[in-house]
């Protein structure tokens, strides 16, 4: 499953989140930035208004001269918690009444309008008739200015908070209506990696680019699924024909030995060495399309998985050294020392006909691909486990190719050179698996092959010989790492 | 410097006055600041239309019944001075009854043993009378002046004013020291 943190609902989480709190914070800057401004304003307009109401109202206390009634009507002042002092003086200057009470002592500053940056100044006449009978001043503190501002802010972040909570819950109906089609699109396609399925389909049910997309993804299913029942058919057609044919090829092939084998002991008995000569070239040549024929058989068998092992104690020693011994007369042919090192038997249960063709391939190939060199055989056991050595001093495998060597119809040379189907090695890996055994190769270009198998000395109850046929191209065990 | 803005400048002045011991300059600005008063009242005043002539364009008269020298200094603060767009101007009468046309009526000192025949005359007619004799309020005068703590100050009758047909402003009753009747008509039921 996709991480928190890169998956598209964290995304889209994130991206409404932040959209819609630089939205706020840009709304909410801008209302500051108005209401500090637009404070300022208000408060010189209302301090006007009440400045003058006041004046009027003061003008009999100065008429006619009662300072006591001024005082009450400053005291009034009090409801507005913004004026921090008010004061009437005479025409002369001189003090007529103050509020709060006590600061007479203090010089009045009068001016027409003063920002005096923490407050607000105000003078307005007192008049009668025309007259200036005295002046009002106030003054305001921009007190409450920082209060209003505060309890902005905390609303600001109040809504800030229920904003980012809304952009998650945005972000869960976006989820549905996106990202839900997209994670379905990713699990197919794990599934269809997976499982190799392509039956998979994914609901169409988006709609723009997505359910395009998704409509893409099935097409593309459908045409890969219609590809490969297909294949499958072909490769089954191919298979069938394989067992077909190699079984009309084995039929005449028999009698046809039999034949040879029955001319040869008439050609030595009567001492006809032409005929003999010749008889020897047939026999090799029909046994080498005997291998072929029985290679092919053994394809359909094991592509089939149908390999059944009948175990039966066995020396692997003894089994090595009498192949190794048959293998004599073609290694002086070509021209390379076949030497066997089995100094003590090695005991175990194996089928018998199966294992000799794993070791006749392994010694055949060596004598194929190593001729005119040394070809040594060894055989050890190591505690459970049988193992059996071939090397060979030979052309070697490029490191490019050590991976494809157990392929069907793969070889590491030109066919022109060497000749067979390529279906040697991929023979002796599922007869080792099938047995529960390893295979392993090590080559270098030029310089010759190693191949190691191991067996293990009791039949291992695996049952998965039926699925070694599935094993993935390649997917040899290789041990490339120890050159020779 | 006009009379009124000198009375503005204040009772600080009067104080002064009074303080330097000369009694003729203190009972001249005494009656300065009387004056001023007289005609302040005017301001504050509501009288039933139309009171002091058959027109609004006439002048405001504020007369002084009685002899007294009160009505120098009150020619002097009324001088050139209008209350409402109107004229205002001082006279002197002998008897209450050539105070008819008068908006206000200052009833001199001299006339104490006379005054509850004057208030009585008066009385009815939308006339605000005004003096500094003492309990004039209490013989059914609208204002009476006084003398407290070397100011002057005064207090209003309303009973009396209601029956003159006048409304005083609840600017004027603020400054007052004493208020005495009721300050509303009566209900009727």
């Amino acid at each position: 499953m996709v991480t928190l943190g890169k998956s598209i609902r964290a995304r889209l989480t994130v991206m409404s989140a932040l959209s819609s709190s630089l939205a706020l914070l840009l709304a909410c800057s801008a209302f500051l930035s108005y209401e500090l401004l637009g404070y300022r304003r208000s408060l010189v307009k209302d301090l006007t208004r009440s400045a003058e109401v006041l004046a009027f109202n003061l003008t009999s206390p100065l008429l006619f001269e009662d300072p006591g009634a001024a005082k009450t009507l400053l005291e009034a002042l009090r409801v507005d918690s913004r004026i921090r002092s008010a004061r009437l003086t005479r025409a002369n200057g001189q003090a007529f009444a103050v509020y709060p009470q006590g600061i007479e002592g203090q010089s009045p500053r009068i001016a027409p309008l003063s920002d005096p940056g923490d407050g607000v100044m105000l003078a307005v006449p007192v008049e009668s008739d025309g007259t200036r009978l005295g002046t009002l001043t106030l003054q305001a503190g921009l007190d409450e200015q920082s209060v209003r501002v505060r309890q902005y802010l905390l609303l600001t972040a109040a809504v800030l908070l229920a904003s980012i909570v809304a952009a998650v819950g945005v972000a869960a109906w976006l989820q549905r209506r996106i990202s839900q089609p997209i994670v379905r699109l990713t699990e197919a396609a794990g599934l269809v990696s997976r499982r190799q399925d392509y039956s998979v389909r994914v609901e169409e049910s988006a709609d723009g680019e997505l359910g395009i997309l998704a409509h893409a993804f099935n097409t593309m299913l459908s045409r890969i699924e219609a590809q490969s029942t297909e294949l499958k058919h072909a490769v089954r057609m191919r298979d069938e024909f394989l067992t077909i044919a190699s079984h009309e090829l084995k039929t005449p092939l028999t009698p046809l030995q039999l034949q040879i084998q029955t001319l040869m002991r008439e050609a030595q008995r009567d001492r006809a060495a032409g005929v003999m000569r010749r008889t020897e070239l047939i026999d090799r040549q029909v046994h080498r399309l005997a291998k072929l024929v029985d290679d092919l058989l053994d394809l359909s068998r094991l592509s089939n998985r149908k390999i059944d092992l009948s175990v039966e104690v066995l020396d692997l020693s003894t089994v090595v050294s009498s192949i190794a011994e048959q293998f004599q007369s073609q290694a002086q042919r070509t021209g390379s020392s076949l030497t066997v090192v089995a100094p003590y038997p090695v005991v175990g249960q194996w089928d018998r006909a199966r294992l000799e063709q794993v070791i006749v391939n392994l010694i055949s190939n060596a004598l194929k691909y190593g001729a005119g060199k040394p070809v040594s055989v060894e055989v050890l056991q190591q505690g459970d486990v049988g193992t059996v050595i071939v090397r060979d001093a030979g052309i070697g495998i490029g490191r490019e190719d050590l991976g494809r060597i157990f392929n069907r119809f793969e070889r590491a040379v030109s066919e022109r050179h060497y000749g067979g189907f390529g279906l040697g090695l991929w023979i002796v890996r599922e007869i080792v698996q099938s047995m529960g055994g390893t295979i392993r190769v090590a080559s270098t270009l030029g310089e010759g092959s190693q191949f190691e198998i191991e067996l293990p000395r009791e039949p291992t109850p695996t049952g998965d010989s039926e699925l070694r046929g599935s094993t993935p191209p390649g997917a040899a065990d290789l041990d490339l790492s120890s050159g020779p | 410097m006009t009379l009124l803005t000198r009375l503005a400048a204040g009772g600080a002045l009067s104080l002064a006055l009074i303080g330097s011991g000369r009694a003729g300059a203190i009972e001249s600005s005494e009656r300065e600041i009387k004056a001023a008063f007289v005609y302040n009242f005017a301001k504050y005043v509501k009288w039933p239309d139309p009171v002091a002539g058959p027109t609004s364009g006439d002048p405001l008269q504020i007369c002084v019944v009685g002899s007294s020298p009160f009505i120098g200094e009150l020619e002097t603060a009324v001088s050139g001075k209008q209350v409402n767009g109107r004229q205002v101007v001082a006279r002197s009468v002998r008897y209450p009854t050539e105070a008819q046309t008068c908006a206000i009526a200052f009833v001199s000192g001299s006339e104490l043993s006379r005054v509850d025949s004057i208030v009585q005359q008066l009385g009815s007619r939308p006339i605000l009378t005004v003096s500094d004799m003492p309990s004039f309020t209490a013989h059914g005068g609208v204002i009476g002046l006084r003398m407290e703590q070397n100011r002057v100050r005064f207090e209003v009758n309303m009973d009396a004013a209601r029956k003159a047909g006048l409304k005083l402003s609840s600017q004027l009753l603020k400054v007052a020291v004493q208020i005495t009747g009721q300050l509303e008509e009566p209900r009727r039921p």
